[in-house]
């Protein structure tokens, strides 16, 4: 039986991390480790390998959550990672300088693999920041030739976490 | 066993229907069958007919009930039936099911052959959704017992004595049973008191809850619907229906209700109430059912039933972590 696995992705801090920890049935396998560069400032530990949970269908058969590293530098791991994904969660924080470049990044990054299978936006923090409107993100997308769900998240909350895989599913099932 | 015949049709287009008619077969509850010497239970109008509407007119009661306009243009609104040229069996298929299921649905005559659908006399609000569709101006407040939704449509706002799930139930109720104020009529508390929320998830929880399986106003039957994004759900979590017709109808093409029920399996009263939210929210483009549909894309290739497997196996995996 292959592996199924979602990818998970963003800028540091966007939530991966928390994402995971929210629905996955194990603790997530942390790999993270206390930041020494400039991300120091903003957050204390940062993901630097990925990180791992997963969800038991009834008949045993699972399926394992991935997060990326949040940091550019690497980059390398993320296209090992995909192999044999079902689809790509984008989390984009929207308390960052320019959300919407920084979905366009990760859409670029992972262009081969959103191509093949499809993607879901979450935006996040929006209680924090609710800008830029939703409307323009899927301007942004439509730019590009794509129609992907931009839904509005809280990953601290499961049933958040779950409407995006589910949104994910009814996509490449449906769309 | 359901007769049907028609009025004005072109030869070619007579000939098209019965050989339709014949092939319907079990795609229908009834057996249709093609006849003009008994008392039908249908009857297909070449609306773009004048004479033909002219003779419609002078028909009793009896003979018109159930009439299906048929024409090239959007046909005048007070048919609650439409079909589109040219004739398409799944669009025939969709308006003898209802037929068969609302049989009677009110129709109104038409003033005259080609009337503009503006000058219609709109016909009686019968629906929630069909309420808040036509109020596009000003306060409109809905009570029930003592519970209550205002919306301020120059504002884009309402407020409600409810939450949620609770909002969703309250909207779902026969429309008669609400008691309709509107504009100058409705007294607000002082501003502060009340909270106020963005009226695009009011607006598309009418649409889910309080469409009873119609179609609002100005939408075809037999038209062509996709959407321009996904909605914003709001107050309500969204159902796994909900969610792959919001998958089907981004597809680039547009498509039929008969078209999503078939491939979707979703009951057609699902479609229309997601239809209508998403027109009430404003995200919906509905083509005529005979604009010039771009060659049918090749179909989407049938998912291994394996994977469709895999798929339901996710969902019901998650339908457990739903709040
Ligand atoms: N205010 C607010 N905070 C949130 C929200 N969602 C997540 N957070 C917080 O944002 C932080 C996300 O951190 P992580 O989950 O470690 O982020 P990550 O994507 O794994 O980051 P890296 O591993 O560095 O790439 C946590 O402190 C969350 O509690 C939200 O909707 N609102
Ligand atoms: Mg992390």
């Amino acid at each position: 039986m292959s592996e199924i696995k979602v990818i998970i992705t963003g800028t540091p801090g966007a939530g991966k991390t928390t994402a995971i920890a929210a629905i996955s049935e194990v603790p997530p396998v942390r790999t993270d480790t206390a930041t020494t560069d400039e991300l120091a400032d903003v957050k204390s530990e940062t993901t630097v390998a990925m990180d791992f949970g997963e969800l038991t269908l009834e008949d045993g058969q699972k399926v394992f959550l991935y997060g990326t590293p949040g940091q550019q530098r690497f980059e390398f791991m993320w296209k090992i990672l995909v192999q044999g994904g079902l689809g790509l969660i984008v989390l984009v924080d929207c308390t960052r300088a320019d959300p919407i470049a920084d979905m366009g990044m990760y859409l670029d990054n992972f262009a081969d693999f959103v191509a093949e299978t499809g993607a879901v936006i979450g935006l996040v923090k929006r209680d924090v920041n609710d800008t830029p409107a939703v409307d323009d993100f899927y301007q942004a997308l439509s730019q590009r030739g794509l129609m992907f769900p931009v839904l509005e998240v809280d990953v601290r909350e499961q049933g958040d976490v779950s409407l995006m895989i589910e949104a994910l599913v009814s996509l490449l099932e449906f769309a | 066993m359901k007769y049907l015949s028609s009025i004005g049709l072109s030869a070619k287009d007579e000939t098209v229907l019965k050989s339709l008619i014949d092939l319907l077969g079990a795609r229908t509850s009834e057996e249709w069958i093609y006849r003009d010497d008994v008392m039908v239970d249908a009857l297909l109008l070449d609306f773009d007919n004048s004479e033909a509407v002219a003779a419609w007119n002078t028909k009793p009661e009896s003979v018109r009930r159930n009439t299906i306009a048929y024409s090239s243009e959007i046909p005048g609104i007070s048919f609650a039936r439409r079909l589109a040229k040219p004739l398409r069996a799944a669009d025939l298929i969709a308006v003898l099911k209802d037929i068969e299921e609302n049989p009677g649905k009110a129709d109104k005559a038409p003033a005259s052959s080609t009337p503009p659908p503006s000058t219609q006399a709109p016909s009686e609000i019968s629906t929630l959704a069909e309420c808040v569709a036509r109020h596009s101006e000003g306060l409109l407040r809905l009570t029930f017992g003592d519970r209550e939704v205002v919306l301020d449509r120059q504002r884009r706002c309402f407020s409600t004595s409810e939450s949620g799930e609770s909002l969703a139930a309250l909207l779902a109720h026969p429309f008669q049973e609400f008691q309709v104020t509107r504009g100058a009529d409705v007294n607000l508390p002082p501003d502060g008191s009340i909270k106020w929320l963005d009226q695009k998830a009011l607006l598309w929880l009418v649409g889910q809850s309080g469409s009873h399986g119609r179609l609002i106003d100005g939408l075809e039957q037999g038209g062509l619907f996709r959407i321009t994004r996904w909605p914003g759900f709001g107050l309500v979590r969204p159902s796994q229906t909900v969610l792959t017709l919001c998958s089907m109808l981004t597809r680039k093409n547009a498509m039929s209700i008969e078209e999503i029920r078939s491939v979707s399996g979703v009951p057609e009263f699902d479609i229309i109430a997601f239809i209508n939210a998403a027109s009430l929210t404003g995200i919906l483009v509905a083509q005529s059912g005979d604009a010039a549909k771009p060659d049918k894309p090749a179909a989407k290739p049938e998912l291994p039933t394996e994977r469709k497997g895999l798929f339901a196996k996710i969902r019901s995996r998650l339908a457990n972590t739903r709040a």
